[in-house]
């Protein structure tokens, strides 16, 4: 039986991607979910399992019949779905009287249900998310009742306030595979048995990383699946040294360097480090050649040696004010503040 | 620094005057209107310049007092010093055409800029104002008072910067003010941004609203129209029915006739017949009953089915007639079921836009609060304002304490200099930042008003003293103009001892003779011997 499992495909999302990209992103995500079931009917994949989060919010009505039409073009493939926490199925919610296709199987109840493959000796097991929050570890008791050969558990959640997830309590679960979905981050839970397919596209600025989706088999060779990179775009943040010797133009010809290299389709967060010209403060606008930067945090600090500084001044305010901060932490409130005083002290 | 040798070419009362300063302590005497003043002038301009006033003012200045009487053109002199074991030449040209300042080492011949700020450096950074208050204790001590107070301030607050002296306390609050109010300009526009972002899903809203409300009234008109097309369907409807009840009703009464009809002739015949055998016959009475009964019997049947018959014609008739008249026929029918439908999926229609549309502005609603959510960015500006308030916090917190520290050493070193200078008799001073002053004597604080003018001059000596110490690096010379009038015998002494124990230069302008002979006495001193 080969699957492929989807998750968190948010359509109707509207990430942030730069000057470049944010108007068409929202169609992008359409646009790889619906390469997605193409690849499933050029495979002739049996099931495509989606775990959830399909949607970004509530559904509407001519969107459930865009997504029905895809699925209802697949001639092989059986589709079973749940509602996540974003698309969670509330009092009006479209989900309740939508009429699927044929080869269409929404496990949309609040409570676990089964849904049967016959054809493929397979029963997919899950429910359906009726409030934002769910704060109970439901899946821990769910078990497979052995009513196919093949036992697959369709889930979403996993942190503390969307259905926290037990590793053992999967393991022993008995299914021979669990789709999950709510982590952006694709990634197995438990080895062999329980993975995470990640977003299909990213869709928070913090989604960083490969985007895809699982494809995977069961056998009488047990479970096999792996991670299929699929997203049109990535989201990279990428931290930059810069050199007490680099100039403005210098900078932004090496992001453009990195983009490059890296793929100028790809979304930018650039974090700018190490020590620079006193002089020099970089504007965000101008580095950002291709549109596709949506933020340039400047940690850059300029190059001072605290141990010469404070030898050399110990009995002025200077010192005093160096030794006020001995000890504090890199990266803390109190390290900036170190910074920006004696900056100011030294007049820059 | 030391002066070596000071050479006055015009200057006051005096011309190609040469003043040599060989050693340590130097007590220049000289009666009234000798120009003690005019050389203690002529030192601070040489080392610090001699600005002319301008307007009314300049008529009373320094310059005006010292611009030479008979030749105004060669205002000028010239001055020897060594300063961190090097020799040093001086010139200065005061004249108002020709101001200039020639400054070299003698020993490499190295030229160096007044201008630039050579000279200022070779006096560890004094400035004149701190010179007069401090190395430079003129004839009338400076009374206690806020000039003193202010200086004194002004020395605490540059106490910050020994060892920099490019620190400065203000200018760097200063900044961190300028670097916060930009950083909380950042986050306004952050804010400001968002808040558009949220006014733009705002106007969505606006503009579903209004679609909503259109679709409730579509669906209104189209609900009304819907019903009325069923109530006309429904009519057809009835009519249809009641033909066809009519119709069923009069097939349902002929078939009752033609069911009973055969009956009731069939007994009516045997009836008849039978009455005719027994009247013939004389059959027993029994039988004759039994052909009365059965001819009874056949009328009862007969009259029934008569009856029927006349029902179910009429009905057939009535059915005939309503069919004719008013059935509208199966095209009006499908006709008007077919508006009903059409009509009824219009509404069906406009419902599924409306709950879409509702749902969509659900969506937005929820999108207006996402937007309005904090970011990343936020929290980093909101961190970057708080470091640059502790920043300045601090430094202010560190300059409290620098300042707290200066006025303990400044006490401390005042303290000892005054133990010195009074033989013991006062062993404490203290000196708080609005200048109060006060001193310990047997355990019990005295304040400085309630002291001798010679007590309280000694007192600001002492402080002058510990200040100068304090506060430069440069062993500036001490110059002193009748400084000592109101000193007695024997303070004037213990402080003459404790100067000349200095590794300073000590220069002593006065009109008495009490401190050649004091120095004399104990062979400490070389006189300032005046080459004029």
């Amino acid at each position: 039986m080969k699957f492929i499992h989807i998750a968190d495909v948010h359509l109707g999302a509207q990430p942030e991607a730069g000057t470049a990209y944010s108007r068409q992103r929202p169609r992008e995500l359409w646009d790889t979910f619906a390469r997605v079931i193409s690849l499933c009917e050029q495979e002739q994949t049996d099931l495509l399992l989606i775990a959830g989060d399909l949607f970004h919010r509530q559904p509407l009505m001519k969107e459930l019949k865009e997504v029905n039409y895809l699925f209802s073009r697949l001639s092989h493939t059986q589709v079973v779905l749940i509602a996540g926490n974003h698309d969670y199925i509330r009092r009006d919610s479209f989900y309740r009287n939508f009429v699927w296709a044929e080869n269409v199987h929404p496990l949309f109840g609040e409570e676990p249900e089964m849904v049967l493959l016959p054809e493929f000796q397979t029963a997919v097991y899950g429910f359906s998310y009726y409030s934002r929050e769910i704060r109970e570890a439901r899946y821990d008791a769910v078990r497979a009742e052995r009513a196919a050969r093949y036992e697959i558990l369709l889930a979403h959640g996993g942190d503390e306030t969307h259905i926290p997830i037990q590793r053992e309590a999967l393991r022993h679960s008995g299914f021979d595979y669990v789709a999950l979905g709510h982590i952006h981050k694709s990634g197995n839970l438990v080895e062999k048995k329980a993975a995470y397919a990640g977003s299909l596209e990213p869709t928070d600025r913090n989604d960083t990383g490969r985007h895809g989706f699982v494809r995977g088999e069961l056998s009488e060779e047990g479970t096999q699946y792996r991670f299929v990179p699929f997203a049109s775009r990535e989201y990279i943040h990428q931290v930059v040294k810069v050199a007490p010797d680099m100039t403005g133009w210098g900078l932004k010809e090496k992001l453009q360097d990195i983009m490059t290299e890296f793929g100028r389709q790809n979304i930018y967060k650039f974090i700018l480090q190490g020590f620079r010209d006193e002089e020099l403060r970089f504007e965000p606008e101008h580095l950002d050649s291709f549109g596709n930067i949506i933020e340039i945090i400047d940690e850059t600090r300029p190059a001072y040696d605290f141990d010469k500084l404070l030898e050399l001044n110990r009995d002025n305010l200077l010192g005093r004010y160096i030794e006020a901060f001995d000890g504090c932490e890199e990266g803390s409130v109190e390290y900036q503040a170190l910074y920006e005083g004696v900056q100011a002290l030294l007049g820059n | 620094m030391r002066i070596k040798e000071l050479h006055i070419k015009h200057f006051g009362k005096f011309t190609d005057t040469r003043i040599v300063f060989p050693g340590q302590i130097h007590v220049i005497y000289g009666e009234n209107e000798y120009g003690k003043s005019t050389i203690y002038a002529f030192i601070k301009a040489m080392l610090f310049g001699m600005e002319r006033g301008r307007g009314r003012a300049a008529q009373k200045d320094e310059f005006s007092r010292y611009e030479p009487w008979d030749n105004p053109g060669y205002y000028s002199g010239s001055m020897r010093f060594t300063s961190g074991g090097r020799n040093f030449y001086l010139e200065r040209r005061f004249d108002k055409s020709g101001k200039n300042a020639v400054l070299f080492c003698e020993d490499d011949g190295e030229e160096m800029s007044v201008d630039d700020g050579d000279l200022q450096m070779l006096l560890g950074g004094m400035t004149l104002a701190s010179f007069e208050n401090t190395a430079a204790i003129g004839r009338l001590s400076a009374k206690p008072g806020q000039e003193l107070a202010a200086e004194l301030k002004n020395y605490a607050a540059n106490y910050y910067a020994s060892g920099s002296s490019e620190l400065d306390l203000n200018r760097a609050l200063d900044i961190l003010q300028a670097r916060k109010k930009s950083v909380e300009q950042e986050i306004r526009q952050h804010w400001e941004l968002k808040e558009k972002e949220q006014d733009k899903i705002r106007l969505q809203i606006q503009y579903v609203d209004g679609d909503l409300k259109k679709l409730q009234e579509e669906l209104q008109t189209a609900d009304a129209k819907r019903t009325a097309a069923e109530k006309k369907l429904n009519r057809i409807k009835n009519k249809e029915n009641e033909i066809k009840e009519t119709k069923a009703f009069a097939d349902k009464k002929l078939k009752e006739f033609s069911g009973r009809i055969l009956w009731g002739i069939l007994f009516l015949f045997i009836g008849m017949a039978g009455v005719g055998i027994c009247e013939k016959a004389e059959l027993p009475a029994y039988m004759s009953a039994l052909a009365v009964f059965l001819l009874g019997a056949g009328v009862v049947v007969t009259v029934i089915a008569l009856i029927a018959l006349f029902r179910g014609l009429r009905a057939w008739i009535i059915s005939a007639k309503k069919k004719r008249t008013e059935d509208p026929g199966p095209e009006e029918l499908a006709e008007k079921e077919e508006d009903y439908e059409r009509l009824d999926w219009e509404y069906k229609r406009i419902l599924e836009q409306w709950r879409d549309k509702e749902a969509l502005r659900n969506n937005l609603l929820e999108q207006e609060e996402d937007a309005g959510k904090s970011t990343d960015a936020a929290v980093r500006l909101e961190t970057t304002r708080k470091a640059l308030e502790l920043a300045q916090r601090q430094m202010k917190e560190s300059a409290e304490l620098m300042t707290q520290e200066f006025g303990l050493r400044l006490n401390r070193e005042a303290s000892r200099i005054l133990t010195e200078v009074t033989d013991g008799a006062y062993t404490r001073l203290s000196v708080d930042e609005n200048l109060e002053m006060a001193v310990y004597g047997q355990e019990q604080r005295i304040p400085a008003e309630r002291l001798s003018r010679g007590t309280v001059e000694q007192i600001y000596f002492s402080l002058r003293m510990a200040a100068l110490d304090i506060l430069y690096d440069e062993k500036i010379p001490v110059i002193f103009d009748d400084a000592f009038v109101f000193y007695d015998e024997k303070r004037l002494k213990s402080t003459l001892k404790w100067l000349s124990s200095l590794d300073r230069q000590v220069i002593i302008f006065t009109c008495h003779r009490r401190e050649e002979v004091i120095l004399h006495e104990d062979y400490i001193a070389e006189e300032g011997n005046g080459d004029y």
